[in-house]
Formats: C-alpha cells, sequence, structure tokens
C-alpha cells in the first residue's frame, strides 16, 4: 500500500483536479475513470512528497493544567501586551503569535476578561501583520467582547482563531510560519506551566510528558526552517537532548469500546520518570529560550 | 514562458484542491460537539487511491479526546486508524460504519499514530480532514 505522510501533495493535487473536481454530487465513487490514467511513475512521485505531521499539545490544554493544579493567577507571568511592538520581523511575529495565544488561554481560564480582550486584539493585529486577514471572521474582536465572561466561548473562539490561521497558512504554503506559531505558544505554555506551580505535583508529570511533542516541534522547524530560525531550533535542540534523560515505560492494555456512545476508553499505561536534577536543568533552558523570544 | 505558464497552471491547481478543504474542514467542524474544545491546528491531506495520511499525536492522561474526520461533503468517506506506539490497533471507525467522530478516554498519557485513508467504495480521491479535539 502506497503510504503518505501528511503535507503539501502537490502532484496528487495536480491528479484530483484533473479527475474532475474530486466528489461527484452524491459521494459516490466516480465514473469519469477515464478522466486520467494514473502510472506507476506517477504513483513513485506521490510517494516521494511528504513528511510526518505531529499534532502539537494545545496552549489551552496546558492552561487548564495549571487550574487544575490550584495554582493561583500570576499576572507577571504572561508576556505584557505593550511588548508587541517590539517585534518586527515576521519570524519574530509569528513566534509572539503563539505566546500571546497561550497567554490569552491563560486570561481567559483564569477569567482575566480585561486582559483576554486586550490579548485578542493584539493578536488581531499581529494576524494581520502576518497578512492572515484571510484567516480571520470579521466581527471576532466585538464577539469576544460580547462573550467576555463566558470562559468557553472565549476558549472555543480562540480555538477557532488559531484552527483557522492554521488552516490559511497551510494553504497558502506558509508552513514556516505556522510551525512558528506552534512552537511560540508550547514554549510559553509550558513556561507558565513550571512557573505557576514551581514544577510540583501533576504539572511536573506533565512536564515530562512533552518528551514527544517537543520533537514534534523540533522535526516541523527543521522541515521548514530557514536561516532565520536556525538559533531558535538550536536552542530547541538542546532542550530536545535534556529530554531524552526522561525515561519512559510503556504497557499495552486492550482498549474498551462502548458503541452507543461512541466511545473507547484507551487504557494503556505509560510512565515517566524524570530527575529532580534533569527538571531544574529542563526548567532552566526552557525560560532562557522564552526569554530570548519575548525580549 | 512555458515555465511561467506552468508555475501559475499549478499554483491555480493547487489553490482549487486546497480550496476543498476548507469547505470540508468547515462541515467537518459540526461534529466537534459541545463541550469540546480544538487543538487550534487542521490536518489536511490530498489523498489518491489507496495512499495513507499518517500524524502522531500525544493524548494526555485523564483527557477525553474527540476525534473528527471527513472527506468530501458527506459523512463516512474517511477510514481512520488509531494505533499505539508499538503498533497495536486500538480503533477503526471501519468497525463502526466509518462513524465520522469518536471519542477516546484515556487512562495514560500515550502516544499514537493516526492514519486515515479513504473508502474507496465511494471515493477515489479527495481532501482528506481530520480535527482534534478535548473535552474541557
Amino acid at each position: 500500500m502506497i503510504r503518505m505522510k501528511w503535507s503539501i501533495a502537490c502532484f496528487a493535487a495536480s491528479l484530483l483536479v484533473l479527475q474532475g473536481c474530486v466528489e461527484s454530487s452524491d459521494s459516490q465513487k466516480s465514473s469519469d475513470d477515464d478522466l486520467t490514467t494514473v502510472s506507476d511513475a506517477d504513483k513513485a512521485a506521490v510517494l516521494r512528497v511528504g513528511d510526518a505531521v505531529f499534532s502539537i499539545p494545545s496552549p489551552v490544554q496546558t492552561a487548564l493544567l495549571i487550574e487544575q493544579s490550584g495554582a493561583d493567577y500570576d499576572a507577571s507571568l504572561p508576556n505584557a501586551t505593550a511588548n508587541a511592538g517590539n517585534y518586527i520581523s515576521s519570524t519574530d511575529k509569528s513566534l509572539a503569535m503563539g505566546i500571546y495565544g497561550a497567554n490569552l488561554a491563560y486570561y481567559a481560564i483564569f477569567d482575566q476578561n480585561q486582559e483576554a480582550l486586550s490579548c485578542m486584539t493584539v493578536l488581531e493585529q499581529l494576524a494581520n501583520d502576518l497578512d492572515l486577514a484571510g484567516a480571520i471572521d470579521r466581527g471576532l474582536i466585538r464577539r469576544f467582547s460580547e462573550n467576555l465572561g463566558n470562559q468557553d466561548s472565549l476558549l472555543v473562539l480562540s480555538s477557532h482563531f488559531f484552527r483557522n490561521s492554521d488552516g490559511y497558512l497551510k494553504e497558502n504554503e506558509r508552513d514556516l510560519t505556522a510551525a512558528l506559531i506552534i512552537a511560540g505558544g508550547w514554549v510559553e505554555g509550558m513556561f507558565m506551566a513550571v512557573n505557576s506551580t514551581n514544577g510540583n505535583g501533576e504539572i511536573r508529570q506533565r512536564i515530562a510528558e512533552q518528551k514527544h511533542a517537543l520533537s514534534g516541534i523540533v522535526s516541523i522547524l527543521e522541515r521548514h526552517g530557514s536561516d532565520e530560525v536556525a538559533a531558535l531550533i538550536t536552542s530547541l535542540k538542546d532542550l530536545q537532548a535534556l529530554f531524552d534523560g526522561v525515561k519512559t515505560t510503556y504497557e499495552y492494555m486492550r482498549p474498551e469500546v462502548d458503541a452507543a456512545s461512541k466511545m473507547t476508553h484507551l487504557k494503556s499505561e505509560t510512565s515517566y520518570s524524570i530527575s529532580d536534577e534533569l527538571f531544574a536543568q529542563i526548567v532552566e533552558e526552557l525560560e532562557s529560550i522564552r526569554n530570548s523570544i519575548v525580549s | 514562458m512555458r515555465n511561467l505558464i506552468l508555475t501559475v497552471l499549478l499554483s491555480f491547481i493547487l489553490g482549487a484542491a486546497f480550496g476543498q478543504c476548507d469547505t470540508i474542514a468547515s462541515v467537518c467542524s459540526k461534529h466537534i460537539g459541545d463541550g469540546f474544545i480544538s487543538d487550534g491546528q487542521l490536518y489536511r491531506a490530498l489523498l489518491y487511491e489507496d495512499q495513507v495520511a499518517e500524524f502522531n499525536a500525544t493524548f494526555f492522561g485523564g483527557s477525553t479526546y474527540r476525534l473528527v474526520g471527513c472527506s468530501g461533503f458527506e459523512s463516512g468517506n474517511l477510514i481512520y486508524s488509531v494505533f499505539d506506539e508499538k503498533r497495536n490497533l486500538l480503533f477503526t471507525n471501519s468497525d463502526y460504519d466509518n462513524a465520522p467522530y469518536w471519542d477516546f478516554k484515556v487512562e495514560s498519557t500515550m502516544q499514537v499514530i493516526i492514519e486515515a485513508h479513504l473508502d474507496q467504495n465511494k471515493l477515489d480521491s479527495g481532501c482528506a480532514v481530520m480535527l482534534i479535539n478535548f473535552e474541557k
């Protein structure tokens, strides 16, 4: 079986369109099989396209973990919105968009409504600066304002904003910008997590569990990166080297399915082990990377 | 001149092909449902015949995730399967009439591999969209 990993499949795209704009109206298999003949050579070309795609945990999840850990709101943690004007290059703006996205989730979860609104305004401006206007719903800020105080709505609106931006960037082959936004959000989420709780309790475990997510970020940046992000990649690789010291074990357990409620219970067990010394090193490196981004 | 024409043509073709992804993503997002929040990313691939799209994800312990998969403008065109890091099959929606969404309650944080391909009885080619959402 041909195996193609998620990516921009240029050749497949041309085949799709040549075949007759893809689907018939009733979604049944097209009868227009004679429109295009795919040779073995064509299929081989498809095989060369694409790399693995990684899902990076949402900063919203990280903010929720901070709240669930019992940590209090700390106004000193998020990057000040006043700093937004300091980011000039598209690389800096992209990273800042990720940073402020994580801050927005933090504000929303701790019901800091005015700060959330200011943050959303900065995000809209950064998106405009990055030519993402096509991805932004008109009236987003207005709807955001109307929903201040409704935590769930704010989180849904901000998640839609980032998903639309991500889709728009990928559609326009701006994968590096998309990757930098994700990287910025991940770094800021981790930064706030370790500083909210001093690495105690569940957060410490959650940090250790980011080992694979970081590998994904490094892979995405390396794939799409340019000289402009070489220093960031190097720093993240240093952090990755530290994460390699996190010990993991995995034991498969048979899942249980409840078909009526369309739910599968995944019961496999994974353990993560991280020493005090290694955790401290990770925190130090993480803070260094974060501060180099926001400064 | 010829290269320019080819470039313009390819851009047009790609734009048209990916343009359908946005529409499909919009249709697909209707399955997210109340109480779930998008992870902020859009996963898509243009698939042809038996091609398989694959991506890696971390499911955090104590969370419930909703995977939504679509291709075309009706439900059930996309088959997706979830494997653990040792390639044990954890779930495939082909066992459940190609259900467009499924929830996963996660006991312990784990790495998963998600594979998606078209149900060739329904579609020869198309944009496959997957969305990962978590329960608040």
